[in-house]
């Protein structure tokens, strides 16, 4: 479904601030797979995803989404075939618009815009129905303004929004990062149930190494722009959370000192 | 002075007229958050527009609507490319924009002028059909004919904006305004609708600048100069008066908000105000509207640090946050 051959992004590039943040990736997942990422900061985790969600162009190489090559196709394109979910609630809905005008927006996703109605009575039966399944009361206010949702509400609503159109691939950038710690959890379990019910081919950076490890069935490990880490099957069964992490911070050092010696 | 009725309805009708104004500044300054100054021109070029199609080539008036439409578009599509294809500051496209569409309505205006150029255009020597003679049958003044055709053509705009914005495309067209990064995440192309949006907001603006003209008999190349105060101080009116952010009734709110303007500069000039001072009135009107917010705020925090004065210090800070 994605594969990703030899991306390569550079920052500033030629000043005094270059920032090489990708460099050389090579990534295959198959339909299907939900593959989580973890990396500490500045791995290099979000501009992958910027870079598959188009939001960034890469300097070289070459992204295939469902054997298209979407490498330098504009984002607003590259979105009928992802969805995305940010870290911050506010970011992946419009706040001064309802929540039936933002399902809209999202259900008409890679489909003309045309000068039909906006929201119409079967559209907003069947957001209620969605809106039901996510068990958080808001198929009972389908014309409130989303910027009066609570954070978790926006984020379950980002969540239903990036599925709503079923997506080729679906991108979650640290979006349970921003919540409240009850409400961390319910976008969890919406997550687990939406990517299994829909087998949608997903990434997911976290920074939560159980969770990392506890969710999808593939893991990634970044590092400096590279991925230097990939476990599934057997070997992430065995991987315990205290494991990944001796790995993650043992692995840093290596390369570090690595650096520090050739670099 | 005898109180004369018929004066305030042709304030009601000259306000009806400037409504397009004040809906199309809603839409570049509320919906898109850009503050779009080719309305200027676009009022202006509009008026000279029709009015050259009604003296000189002897059009009905509601036949030029159109065509100072399609200009008024043209003008707001300009301004769209090049803020959205040559990355020019939304603020000075608009304002290039502005200033060329000043030369051009000072050439629409001098088309058959016998001295060269001219920068004013009466549209009534006794001989031009009128949008008021549409209703001649009416046993009514002058004035309170141009108020019904006005209202009429007024409301007929209205409801064609409230379809627009209500479509599909027009939802896509406030995400664009309200959260690009959103928008283009759920596949709108957001420099097309911004593109979309400033042609229809600055055609709007052209069919109002026609409308005053004819309601006026009469054009100048400098009608646009108050515009964006005038424009502004209708919508933030109308937002006082409906209360709601709905864009059903927001377009009503700017409707009223500039009928409710021009009746009250009525009201003003009657009370011996001159007419060179109602600039700086508007502006300062327009300036203490849009500072309120903060105004308001700084109150509400001032009330808050007194209330939690006896509070632990580190909640202080908290209680007088808003929530989102």
């Amino acid at each position: 479904m994605l594969e990703i051959s030899n991306l390569r992004k550079t920052f500033n590039a030629g000043t005094a601030h270059q920032v090489k943040a990708i460099s050389g990736l090579n990534l295959s997942m198959a339909a299907g797979e939900f593959a989580t990422i973890i990396g500490s900061n500045g791995a290099g985790k979000s501009t992958l995803l910027n870079l598959i969600a188009g939001a960034y162009q890469p300097d070289g190489g070459r992204i295939n989404i469902a054997e298209r090559d979407v490498t330098y196709t504009p984002e607003y394109i590259r979105a009928t075939q992802v969805g995305r979910v940010f870290q911050d609630p506010l970011l992946g809905t419009a706040g001064a618009m309802t929540v039936e005008q933002n399902l809209a927006l999202a259900l008409q996703r890679g489909k003309r815009r045309g000068l039909g109605w906006g929201v119409d009575r079967q559209m907003r039966s069947q957001f209620r129905e969605r809106l039901n399944s996510l068990g958080m009361g808001l198929e009972q206010r389908l014309g409130t303004r989303v910027n009066l949702l609570s954070g978790g509400q926006r984020q379950a609503l980002t969540m239903l929004m990036a599925t709503l159109a079923r997506p080729n691939l679906l991108l979650l950038d640290e979006h349970t990062a921003a919540l409240d710690p009850l409400a961390a959890p319910r976008i969890t379990a919406l997550t687990e149930q939406i990517v299994v019910q829909q087998g949608l081919t997903t990434l997911m950076v976290t920074h939560n190494m159980a969770m990392a490890l506890a969710m999808g069935n593939r893991t990634l490990m970044m590092h400096q722009g590279e991925i230097i880490l990939d476990l599934s099957g057997a070997e992430r069964a065995h991987t315990s959370a205290s494991e990944l992490v001796a790995r993650f911070t043992s692995r840093n050092q290596e390369l570090l000192s690595d650096r520090m010696l050739f670099g | 002075m005898a109180f004369n009725p018929d004066t305030y309805i042709q304030a009601g009708a000259t306000g009806l007229a400037y409504s397009g104004l004040a809906q199309g500044i809603w839409l570049s300054f509320r919906v898109l958050n850009l503050p779009d100054l080719t309305v200027a021109g676009s009022l202006a070029v509009g008026g000279a527009v029709s009015g050259i199609l009604i003296t000189a080539a002897g059009w009905q008036p509601l036949a030029t609507l159109p065509v100072a439409l399609l200009v008024g578009m043209l003008a707001g599509l300009a301004t769209g490319l090049l803020h959205t294809k040559l990355k020019i500051n939304a603020l000075l496209a608009s304002i290039l924009v502005m200033t060329g569409l000043y030369t051009i309505t000072l050439r629409v205006m001098s088309i058959g002028a016998a001295g060269g150029i001219r920068s004013e255009l009466s549209l009534y020597n006794g001989t031009e059909a009128q949008l008021r003679d549409l209703l001649a049958w009416l046993p009514l003044s002058v004035q309170q004919r141009s108020a019904i055709i006005m209202a009429a053509i007024a409301i007929v705009l209205t409801l064609l904006l409230y379809w627009l914005m209500s479509s599909q495309l027009g939802l896509a067209m406030r995400a664009t305004g309200v959260n690009e990064q959103m928008a283009r995440s759920v596949g709108i192309n957001t420099d097309n609708m911004k593109m979309l949006l400033l042609a229809v907001s600055n055609g709007m603006v052209a069919v109002s600048g026609a409308l005053v003209a004819q309601n006026n008999s009469y054009t100048d190349a400098n009608v646009g100069n108050t515009a964006i105060v005038v424009g502004l101080a209708a919508v933030i009116l109308g937002e006082v008066v409906v209360r709601s952010a709905a864009v059903g009734w927001a377009l009503i709110g700017a409707l009223l908000g500039s009928v409710i303007y021009h009746i009250a500069v009525q009201i003003a000039l009657a009370q011996q105000v001159q007419v060179t001072d109602t600039q700086l009135v508007t502006a300062l009107l327009v300036i203490f509207a849009l500072a309120l917010p903060q105004i308001g705020g700084q109150f509400k925090r001032l009330g808050q640090r007194r209330s939690t004065a006896n509070l632990p210090t580190h909640q202080r800070g908290r209680l007088g946050e808003d929530a989102d």
